[in-house]
């Protein structure tokens, strides 16, 4: 257990250092930001029209930032940075060494993905933190709209939570996809015909059962009064992401590279 | 121990093509051992096997004297490898690419200005890798093998698209690595020439199995046996007919020139008199002596005769 534990920990410390002067660092910082920022410029603008005077504010807000988030930018975002982050091993020709390299061979699929899982929170607590820090500028910078007058770190904390919860799923497949194919078009493009896919399909009554739905149910949890705090889609998201991570870290245990 | 590595009928297929067909390769401790092969013979499957990076389709494989299948994190810790172009990441520096490596295989900080040294790179070891040469770019690739102070170098080609200069820096970096650090080195080529002064034994592979194996002077012996004759006549095809009847390999190269196989000059006597009682007339009988590069092709291709061939010395005008 210790050997596998410092496999990994030198692992992740490498695999750390190769995304230096890449995007992916300032993708998972940016991407939610932006997110932010756009409705943070939409409520500042047209926020009289959106809220309604006496209301809480962080509700709507709450509701305006996980939609876009949940519904595109979490998939396309994991499209995105599992292809960055496997495209620097692909474009270096890097597998051989680290598969010829004395560490056991599934902890080179699991170092990766443990740095796209680190990538991936950094992303949502700046999310986390971009949804509460805009909020408390908004009210101070316009007091009329009263979310100075609110706290609800708990449960926005919940909410990102949840959604974060029912994108693992999406991180691991995207990852897989990435981890195997060579071609970035590849990685990126199942990524945005899933969720093309997802946004036409979206009035399907089984549509809870498509993945690339998932971050969306659980942010919808956020935005419904007695929603329980576990929504079937994390379940579903945690399993299927459990078992395709057993299947991909079996897989490069066994990984030829010709 | 006196092999570093050790394959018994080692057999590898790719789909229905048979690529290595019943290898047996025994590298001394403490040599440079080249491991020669035209372009498709095998090499490089040879080296990912000897790495764990392919799965073998029969025969074993020892490294160190255990068997690599039941021991590969072991084995693979005494062992630094180059395979094919090496892999940087282009966006870090020269530095960076070793301390990826050192933090992945748990080794001490002072490695990297270590290797740095050997391989020349101090100076340039701050500059992005996509500012290097090429050549640059190879000594970084033995940089990363040699990162973690292996008794065992794997290089693949190391001196593939360098230039003359480049191809000789390499060369006294390998000859440097196994003569001051003890290094046994392993490296593949598809050129003697590239090789031939720096390797201490070398074996050729044509066709998924060895066609030769040895030390570079017994290669020279078999060099030095194969002869051939450049003879010049009045009818070269008469002259074919007679030494074809005799036994003996005959090429013609122009109406007045055949080129024949020879063993040893009592050979090149008794073949002018068979021309001349024949009534042929002999105006030139030229030894051409195959070069190492030429005994190389001709155990790599399928003419008997090389094409090219050197001629040295005039024997006799008749």
């Amino acid at each position: 257990m210790e050997t596998t534990i410092t496999y990994l920990r030198r692992g992740a410390s490498a695999e750390a250092l190769k995304i230096k002067n890449s995007w992916a660092l300032w993708l998972s910082l940016l991407a939610p930001l932006s997110v932010v920022g756009m409705t943070f410029l939409v409520f500042f603008f047209r926020g009289d029209r959106i809220l309604k005077p006496g209301t809480d504010p962080w509700f709507i807000w709450m509701t305006n930032n996980f939609m876009a988030t949940s519904q595109l930018l979490i998939p396309l975002f994991l499209a995105l940075v599992t292809a960055l982050v496997n495209g620097i091993e692909h474009n270096s020709f890097g597998w051989k060494q680290l598969y010829a390299a004395p560490v056991p061979k599934w902890t080179v699929f699991l170092n990766k993905y443990l740095l796209l899982l680190g990538l991936t929170l950094v992303s949502f607590a700046t999310f986390w933190a971009g949804v509460l820090a805009a909020g408390y500028v908004l009210g101070f910078l316009k007091p009329e709209f009263g979310f100075q007058h609110y706290y609800h770190v708990q449960s926005i904390s919940v909410g990102i939570f949840r959604i974060f919860i029912g994108s693992l799923f999406i991180l691991t497949l995207q990852f897989c996809i990435s981890f195997r194919c060579k071609s970035i078009a590849v990685s990126i493009g199942s990524g945005i015909l899933f969720v093309l896919a997802f946004l036409i399909a979206s009035s399907w009554e089984y549509i809870g059962y498509y993945p690339y739905s998932w971050p969306y149910f659980a942010a919808l949890a956020s935005t419904t009064k007695q929603a329980s705090f576990f929504v079937p889609q994390m379940g579903y998201s945690l399993a299927g992401s459990a078992v395709l991570l057993a299947l991909g870290t079996w897989h490069s245990g066994r990984s030829i590279v010709s | 121990m006196k092999h570093l590595i050790q394959t018994q009928d080692l057999r590898y297929r790719y789909g229905s093509r048979e690529i290595l067909t019943g290898l047996h390769l025994n590298i001394p401790k403490g040599s440079i051992y080249g491991f020669l092969g035209p372009n498709g013979a095998g090499k490089t499957t040879t080296i990912r096997l000897l790495l764990g990076l392919l799965t073998p389709s029969g025969g074993s494989i020892d490294l160190f004297g255990k068997e690599l299948v039941r021991n590969r994190v072991e084995v693979l810790r005494q062992i630094g490898a180059l395979i094919e172009v090496p892999s940087l990441y282009r966006h870090l520096s020269g530095r960076d690419n070793l301390e990826v490596l050192r933090r992945l295989l748990g080794l001490d900080k002072k490695r990297v200005e270590a290797v740095l040294e050997i391989v020349r790179l101090q100076q340039d070891a701050h500059r992005p890798v996509k500012q290097y040469s090429l050549g640059m770019c190879q000594r970084l690739g033995i940089a990363l093998a040699l990162l973690s102070d292996p008794e065992l170098l794997i290089l693949d080609e190391p001196t593939n698209g360098l230039d003359p200069s480049g191809i000789r820096e390499m060369r006294e970096l390998l000859i440097d690595l196994n003569q001051k650090h003890g290094k046994t080195i392993f490296l593949s080529s598809h050129l003697l020439s590239e090789i031939e002064k720096t390797v201490t034994h070398l074996s050729i592979l044509h066709e998924g199995t060895l066609a030769f194996e040895g030390s570079v002077q017994e290669l020279r012996r078999v060099a030095a046996h194969t002869q051939t004759l450049e003879v010049e006549v009045d009818n070269a095809l008469l002259a074919r007919e007679v030494l074809l009847l005799q036994g003996f390999a005959v090429e013609t190269l122009t109406e007045n020139l055949i080129r024949v196989a020879v063993d040893c000059k009592p050979t090149a006597a008794h073949l002018n008199r068979l021309l001349v009682e024949q009534g042929l007339a002999v105006s030139g009988l030229v030894y051409g002596q195959r070069s190492l590069e030429e005994v190389f092709l001709s155990m790599t291709q399928e003419a008997t005769i090389a094409a090219d061939s050197t001629l040295s010395s005039t024997l006799t005008l008749a």
